[in-house]
């Protein structure tokens, strides 16, 4: 380390040291400005500001300076401290621009930075029929803005953390401290202060710090696009985690049945919302059992069809030279190959991918015997009952699921569906979010809480509203494990 | 170990672990004994039941054994879920998977119970509630037979002696096997969770009331010859039903019950590794595979041998061992000693 009053003895000195902390990036500025009465360094990137608006900011303070204002360089977007090499690293990383007060050893800070956002736009994977639109952006402050003009309370706490040892990326966390249950925040902030990273890039990456069960393929905490959704999540008592550069939320804790709920239940009527409702819990079944059943049927259990069907399944199966398994793993992977590439190319190419792949080599694929046409059927209603799922975690959970009951299926029939719930069921049972049972309110069994998971209740009796966690039914309140 | 239950998690618990493998098959030898009358012998051996229940709620903190008696209850419950598994397969064997070898189905069950075994006490313990929406499906696929049943069947009444009675007694309290758990599990109820004699009076009737429609739909349909020829009288009143969407009723019905024993099954395990967690000092992970490699070896050697009608028989009385004498001398003499404790 060099010596500090060597340093700033001279601009030329500062500058070739700030230069070297910087590695002489090419869009760094170091230059020296007019500053009355001291020597003055401006330092920035200039890929993360705005000219114009730094030199406006800077002339209002040049004022206030020749004014002998006593808090002359505190103004909403600036403020003065005393000067450190370390904390100049970290603000014009942040896109401050930062200036050095030489003789007086201060250094001003201009907290303007310039990065560009889209528009808040509403998120393509989670699209609504009714109700607000917007949805989150790459940038935290955007999206905590999102969230407070909803709710405009003081109640609302943000709390910034920094979890990356390199990158340095921040974090907020949200929580209503009127709602929210303390022992999951706690939970919430002591994990947070346990992630050992380098570098932090995503939700997803941040969820594999704070998940539960990381090997587990259902998610232990949501995510969502959406402010609404953030905002009722909020009002639930739940925690609330933004990453920068990330328009993606994490919520927690959440249930299995938290992610069969749509905003679209609340925004239509009672009486639609639950039908709806009740049709997605339903695809669930359908989206894992139905090609596992139906491989079960044809490959063990023919004598459960009646005479006329069996028939016609029969002489449909007939013709195909290889196992129902085979058969029914054909289609998925196929469906699967059209769905990853219609999601990586260009909408308008990506539709006709899946006219292609939907109808043209669906049908070929049956003339040419290599599965048959009822397969077609069930691998098409499975494909849309899994897409039903408002979650799209969910939704790629319950795709993967399937695979393992089809294989079950296909070597032990019934008997693998059945031995195969029960293990998806005690894994569910096993799982937490945050520490809360990830399975409620089957396990701990609350009968009365279902009619409010199954259908959308009226507004009109708010306490009767799903909310899929509820702090005051928390597990572990005495010290004792209710289970 | 330590965990927790609630009142309801204790009764379905318990309901489930009474009525798993059995559900299906008591109901031959009971009527076999005791012929028309059944269903009444079936009525006081639930009032006797309920007896039991009431005194070992009353006393269930005396009843604190040493480990020789641990060990015996573990051995006593071995042989039942070894009985169980042996069932389970038998069953499935007739109804559903006659060429498939026993190894396969009992690995894949104690594969099962061998991962609940390692999940966490309150997953195990809230299994039973997987069987909840099966309830329903067990009673509208029976409704389907009322119109078959012939309820002369059960008349003329009040024609057995008093030995059919006694047998029929004894038959009848095989369907309440494995109720002696309410003296191991009443401790880990909450406290706060008080289980009064209303409690007691719900879950006997919801059991019994259980027991008795499976019991009267199969006298009302099956004449007392054709009883004889028939071991799951239950599952063939499924198969003799006609619906227009499903030829085999029964073969769902099997899956049911199946998930249901697989569940009593691992409740069983669960138990017997709490006494294991106790009585010895290895790793538990380890005691949990060498249990479940017996359970997966003893059920083959039953089939096997065809030993099944014989360990049938030593439940039965085991069941009275260990249900009822056991408990009574151990709570006698906790009792006896606690009194003298008190004295000096």
């Amino acid at each position: 380390m060099k010596k500090w009053g060597d340093i700033m003895e001279s601009f030329t000195k500062l500058s070739v040291y700030i230069k070297e902390l910087f590695h002489d990036s090419s869009d760094l500025i170091v230059r020296q400005i007019d500053w009355p009465g001291d020597e003055a360094i401006l330092c920035q990137f200039s890929s993360l500001m705005d000219h114009a608006v730094i030199n406006e900011q800077l002339k209002l303070i040049q004022e206030r300076f020749k004014e002998n204002l006593t808090n002359w360089g505190d103004t909403p977007s600036s403020s003065v401290e005393a000067f450190h090499p370390a904390n100049l690293v970290e603000y014009v990383c942040r896109g401050e621009s930062v200036i050095i007060l030489v003789e007086s050893n201060l250094l001003l800070r201009i907290n303007l930075p310039r990065a560009a956002y889209r528009a808040p736009m509403e998120p393509s994977s989670e699209q609504i029929v009714q109700g607000p639109h917007d949805g989150f952006v790459e940038s935290l402050d955007v999206n905590i803005s999102l969230i407070r003009k909803r709710l405009t309370i003081p109640n609302l706490v943000v709390r910034k953390v920094i979890v990356s040892s390199f990158s340095k990326s921040p974090i907020c966390y949200l929580y209503i401290e009127s709602k929210v249950d303390e022992v999951t925040l706690s939970e919430v902030e002591n994990r947070l202060r346990k992630i050992d990273t380098e570098y932090l890039i995503s939700a997803g990456h941040l969820a594999d710090f704070l998940e539960d069960t990381v090997w587990s393929p259902f998610p232990q905490l949501m995510t969502t696009e959406r402010p609404d959704k953030v905002v009722s999540n909020l009002m639930e008592g739940k925690v609330v985690i933004l990453v920068d550069q990330s328009p993606t939320v994490l919520i927690g804790p959440v249930t299995f049945f938290s992610f069969y709920q749509s905003p679209d239940d609340f925004n239509g009527r009672v009486l639609v919302g639950s039908f709806y409702r009740l049709l997605r819990i339903f695809s669930f079944l359908t989206a894992i059992f139905l090609p596992a059943f139906y491989i079960a049927i044809v490959s063990f259990h023919f004598e459960v069809l009646p005479l006329e069907l069996s028939k016609t399944v029969k002489s449909s199966v007939n013709e195909i030279p290889y196992p129902p398994f085979f058969e029914a793993l054909i289609l998925e992977i196929t469906i699967e190959l059209i769905r990853e590439a219609s999601v990586r190319l260009p909408n308008p190419i990506g539709q006709t991918i899946g006219i292609v792949g939907g109808l043209v080599i669906g049908d070929a694929i049956v003339s040419a015997g290599l599965v048959s046409n009822i397969m077609v059927i069930v691998v098409a209603i499975t494909a849309i009952s899994s897409f039903v799922i408002p979650s799209i975690e969910m939704n790629t959970t319950i795709r993967l699921l399937r695979y393992p009951f089809m294989l079950a299926a296909s070597m032990f029939g019934f008997f693998g569906i059945a031995i195969g719930t029960i293990i998806l069921f005690i894994h569910l049972i096993n799982l937490r979010s945050l520490n809360q049972p990830y399975f409620y309110p089957v396990v701990p069994f609350k009968p009365l809480v279902f009619k409010e998971i199954f259908f959308r209740l009226p507004f009109t009796k708010p306490h009767v509203q799903a909310s899929s966690f509820v702090p005051e039914k928390t597990a572990n309140e005495s010290g004792e494990e209710k289970t | 170990m330590k965990f927790f239950i609630s009142k309801n998690q204790f009764f379905l618990g318990l309901f489930v672990v009474q009525t798993g493998s059995v559900f299906i098959s008591f109901q031959t030898p009971l009527i076999e004994a005791a012929s028309q009358d059944a269903w009444i012998v079936f009525i006081v051996c639930c009032v006797i039941q309920f007896i039991q229940l009431y005194l070992y709620e009353r006393y269930y903190s005396y009843f604190k054994i040493n480990k020789f008696l641990q060990w015996m209850y573990s051995a006593y419950w071995l042989l039942l879920v070894v009985t169980f598994l042996a069932y389970i397969q038998k069953s499935l064997s007739v109804w559903a998977f006659p060429l498939t070898p026993p190894s396969v189905i009992i690995g894949a069950v104690v594969l099962l119970s061998f991962y609940a075994n390692i999940s966490r006490p309150e997953s195990v313990m809230n299994l039973g509630v997987l069987l909840l929406p099966l309830f329903p499906l067990i009673f509208i696929f029976l409704s389907l037979a009322t119109p078959d049943l012939v309820w002369t069947n059960v008349f003329p009444m009040g024609n057995i002696t008093l030995k059919e009675w006694g047998i029929g007694l004894k038959e009848a309290k095989f369907a309440f096997i494995g109720t002696e758990l309410y003296l191991f599990y009443r401790t880990f109820v909450l406290k706060s969770e008080k289980i009064d004699v209303k409690s007691l009076m719900k879950f006997i009737l919801t059991i019994s009331t259980f027991y008795f429609i499976t019991l009267v739909f199969i006298l009302m349909f099956f004449s007392l010859e054709e009883l004889k020829i028939i071991p799951e009288p239950l599952v063939y009143i499924l198969k003799s039903q006609e619906v227009t969407f499903i030829e085999r009723l029964d073969l769902f019905f099997i899956f049911i019950w199946m998930a249901w024993s697989i569940i009593t099954v691992v409740y069983l395990i669960f138990t017997i590794s709490m006494f294991m967690k106790k009585a010895i000092t290895k790793t538990m992970t380890i005691k949990k595979v060498i249990l479940h490699a017996l359970l997966f070896v003893l059920p083959l050697i039953i089939i096997a041998q065809e030993l099944f009608n014989i360990t049938r028989d030593l439940l039965i009385y085991g069941h009275f061992l260990f249900s009822m004498i056991i408990p009574l001398f151990v709570i006698v003499i906790n009792m006896w000693r606690g009194k003298n404790a008190e004295k000096a």
